[in-house]
C-alpha cells in the first residue's frame, strides 16, 4: 500500500447556538461557552480519515488557536487521526486571515507539505470561507473548495462540486488543497476503545518560536474594532385561536390593517 | 490609486459600483471596473472612470486560480489598490486568492462598507448569524467581498470614462474538469424573489410540498425551505434553501411553514421585509423574529390561508 500524507486543519470555536447578547453592551457573551470543534473541519477530518482507510497514510490534524484545544483535538484522533499540532502563542491573539493563514502555511512546512490539505468550507463562528483558498495561494498549490465528494488516488484526487445547476468533478495532482461542506459526509462518532486509543496519540504544542514566524507574519492588516449583537425588531404580532379559520382571519385583519397585501390579481 | 471592482456578473458590479463610487469620493480617488467578455461602455453613466475589459474564451468558466492570476496583473498596473467583488462561492475564493497575491487584507460577506477616519470599514455577520463584527482595513489596500444585493445600482447624469481592452497571458489551471452533470432542477434565484413561502421541518412528507406550493401560488411567490428539507431530506434542491450556508434572501414578505427558527436559518432571510411565522410551537425561536406569528398545525393553518386567498 501506498501512503499519503494528509493535513486536516480544525479549529475550536464557540458553539455558536450557546451564544447569547448582553442586554446592557449589546457584545455577545463568550465567556463560559461551550467550545467544539467547527462543524466543516469534522467533515473534513472524516474525509481525511476515509482516505487514509482506503490507501494507506498518515492524518495529521493543525489547530491554531488556544492551547486548550487541544481537548477538543483528541476527538479527532480519536476518529482515527494519527497526530496533532495545536499552535498558540500570545503574538497570535488577534490575527486577521492574512496573518493566519501566513502562520498555518509555516507550520505546515515544517514537517514538509503534505499531498492533500483538507479543511471545512468556512468556520461556522465567523463564516468567511477565506482560509482555505488563500492558504492554497500562500502554499502555490491548487485548491479545490466546497466539495460535496471526493475520491482519492495514490497520486491525484477526483473531486466533485455544484456549479450553479451541475455538478461538475475535477481532477488534480497532489499537492492540493481541499475544502469540504457537510454535505460531503457524516463524522463518525469514536467508540470508546478508539476514545481510549486516542490518549495516547501524540499531540504537540508549538509556539511562535517554534515556526519561522516574523514580525510581518504576525501584525495584522484588518482590525476587528467591535462586535455587537443582532438586533431583532420585529412586530411580534401572535396569533392563536381553536379554530383555524379564524387564526386564519385574525392574520388578515392584522395585514389589511397595517396595509398589506398578500395574494391579490397579478 | 483606484478603487475597483469586479465580478462575473453585470448586475453585481453596477450594484457595487455605486458603493465603490461613494467611498473613491471620500478618499479622493478614482474607480475602475474590470470586467470579462462584457460590453464595457455601459459601466460609466453607472459609475466608472475606467472599464478594463478582457476579452478570452478561457475566462468563460470560472475558475478562481486564472481569474485571480488575471485581476492580480491588472490590480498591478491600473494601480487598483482597493478591489470589490461579489461575495459568491467562486468570487470569495477568487478573493482569498488575489488578496494572498496581493498580500492585503481581505474580508469577505460584508453587509456594509464605508470609510471612517479615512480608513476603508466593513461590517459583516458572524457567531452563526448572532452578531455582526465592524472591521477596519489599517492599510489603504485590501479586497472586499460584498454579498449579493447589498447595494443598489445608481445612474449618474452626464459622466465620461474610458474603456480599455486588455489581453493578459492566462495561466494553466492544474485543476481540470473530468465531467459536469446538470441536475435535474430548473434553476431558481429566490434572491431576486418579492415573495417567499418557507418550509422547514414540520413538513413531513415530501409529497406535503404540494400544500406549500399552493400557498405560494396563492401568493404569488416562490417555495424556499430550511437546511433539513434541502441539505439532508433533499425534498428541495439547495437553490431553495434559505439559511447562513445557504441563499440570502430578501423579499417583501417571507412566510415560514413548520420552520423553528434556527439563528443559522434567521441568518439567510433576516433582512425580508415583512415575516410571518406558522408554527405549532409558541416556544418556537421564529416567532422573536416574525412580524405576524400563528400559533398552530401549518397543515391546518395553510390550506386555511391558501382558500382565503382564492376567495
Amino acid at each position: 500500500m501506498s501512503m499519503v500524507n494528509i493535513c486536516v486543519l480544525a479549529k475550536q470555536t464557540v458553539d455558536v447556538s450557546q451564544v447569547k447578547i448582553d442586554d446592557d453592551t449589546n457584545e455577545p457573551i463568550l465567556r463560559g461557552v461551550e467550545r467544539k470543534i467547527s462543524d466543516f473541519d469534522k467533515n473534513a477530518a472524516e474525509e481525511a480519515i476515509k482516505i487514509k482507510e482506503k490507501l494507506g497514510g498518515q492524518v495529521i490534524v493543525y489547530s491554531l488557536g488556544s492551547e486548550d484545544a487541544k481537548d477538543k483535538v483528541r476527538e479527532i484522533l480519536a476518529m482515527g487521526a494519527d497526530e496533532a499540532v495545536v499552535i498558540s502563542d500570545d503574538k497570535f491573539k488577534n490575527l486577521d486571515y492574512r496573518c493566519l493563514v501566513k502562520v498555518l502555511a509555516k507550520a505546515l512546512k515544517k514537517k514538509g507539505l503534505p499531498d492533500i490539505i483538507i479543511c471545512g468550507e468556512a468556520s461556522i463562528d465567523m463564516y468567511s470561507g477565506q482560509v482555505g483558498p488563500r492558504l492554497g495561494e500562500e502554499l502555490g498549490i491548487p485548491h479545490i473548495a466546497y466539495a460535496i465528494k471526493l475520491d482519492a488516488t495514490n497520486d491525484s484526487v477526483n473531486v466533485v462540486r455544484e456549479v450553479g445547476n451541475s455538478e461538475v468533478t475535477y481532477t488534480c495532482k497532489y499537492p492540493v488543497l481541499i475544502t469540504v461542506t457537510k454535505e460531503i459526509n457524516e463524522p463518525r462518532l469514536p467508540t470508546l476503545m478508539q476514545i481510549i486509543g486516542a490518549s495516547s496519540k501524540k499531540i504537540e504544542i508549538w509556539s511562535s518560536a517554534d515556526i519561522d514566524v516574523v514580525d510581518d507574519d504576525y501584525t495584522p492588516k484588518v482590525v476587528m474594532e467591535e462586535v455587537k449583537g443582532v438586533v431583532i425588531k420585529r412586530k411580534n404580532v401572535m396569533i392563536e385561536e381553536e379554530d383555524p379559520s379564524a387564526a386564519v382571519q385574525k392574520l388578515m385583519e392584522h395585514l389589511k390593517k397595517d396595509g398589506i397585501l398578500l395574494g391579490g390579481d397579478r | 490609486m483606484m478603487i475597483g471592482v469586479f465580478s462575473e456578473s453585470a448586475e453585481r458590479i453596477v450594484e457595487n459600483l455605486s458603493k465603490a463610487r461613494e467611498i473613491a469620493g471620500s478618499l479622493n480617488q478614482k474607480v475602475a471596473v474590470i470586467t470579462f467578455n462584457d460590453d464595457g461602455k455601459k459601466y460609466i453613466e453607472y459609475g466608472a472612470d475606467k472599464v478594463i475589459v478582457v476579452n478570452n474564451e478561457n475566462l468563460k468558466r470560472i475558475d478562481a486560480m486564472i481569474y485571480s492570476s488575471v485581476l492580480y496583473e491588472l490590480c498591478k498596473k491600473y494601480k487598483i489598490d482597493i478591489l470589490i467583488v461579489s461575495s459568491t462561492r467562486e468570487g470569495k475564493e477568487t478573493a482569498s486568492r488575489l488578496s494572498a497575491k496581493m498580500d492585503v487584507g481581505c474580508s469577505l460577506e460584508c453587509t456594509d462598507v464605508f470609510v471612517e477616519d479615512g480608513r476603508i470599514c466593513v461590517t459583516r455577520v458572524v457567531l452563526g448569524g448572532n452578531a455582526v463584527a465592524k472591521e477596519k482595513f489599517i492599510e489603504g489596500k485590501g479586497v472586499i467581498g460584498v454579498a449579493p444585493r447589498t447595494f443598489k445600482a445608481k445612474k449618474f447624469e452626464g459622466r465620461t470614462g474610458d474603456v480599455i481592452e486588455e489581453s493578459v497571458k492566462l495561466p494553466e489551471s492544474p485543476v481540470n474538469i473530468v465531467k459536469e452533470e446538470e441536475k435535474e432542477t430548473e434553476t431558481v434565484s429566490l434572491d431576486a424573489s418579492e415573495i417567499i413561502v418557507s418550509c422547514g421541518r414540520g413538513l413531513k412528507n415530501k409529497d406535503d410540498l404540494s400544500m406549500i406550493k399552493d400557498l405560494a401560488d396563492a401568493v404569488h411567490g416562490e417555495i424556499g425551505c430550511s437546511r433539513p428539507i434541502a441539505a439532508d431530506l433533499k425534498w428541495l434542491p439547495k437553490e431553495r434553501w434559505i439559511g447562513l450556508s445557504g441563499v440570502k434572501v430578501k423579499p417583501r414578505i417571507y412566510i415560514t411553514c413548520g420552520i423553528s427558527g434556527q439563528i443559522q436559518h434567521l441568518a439567510g432571510m433576516r433582512d425580508s421585509d415583512i415575516i410571518i411565522a406558522i408554527n405549532k410551537d409558541k416556544e418556537a425561536p421564529i416567532f422573536k423574529a416574525a412580524d405576524y406569528g400563528i400559533i398552530g398545525d401549518m397543515y391546518k393553518i395553510i390550506p386555511e390561508i391558501t382558500k382565503t386567498l382564492k376567495k
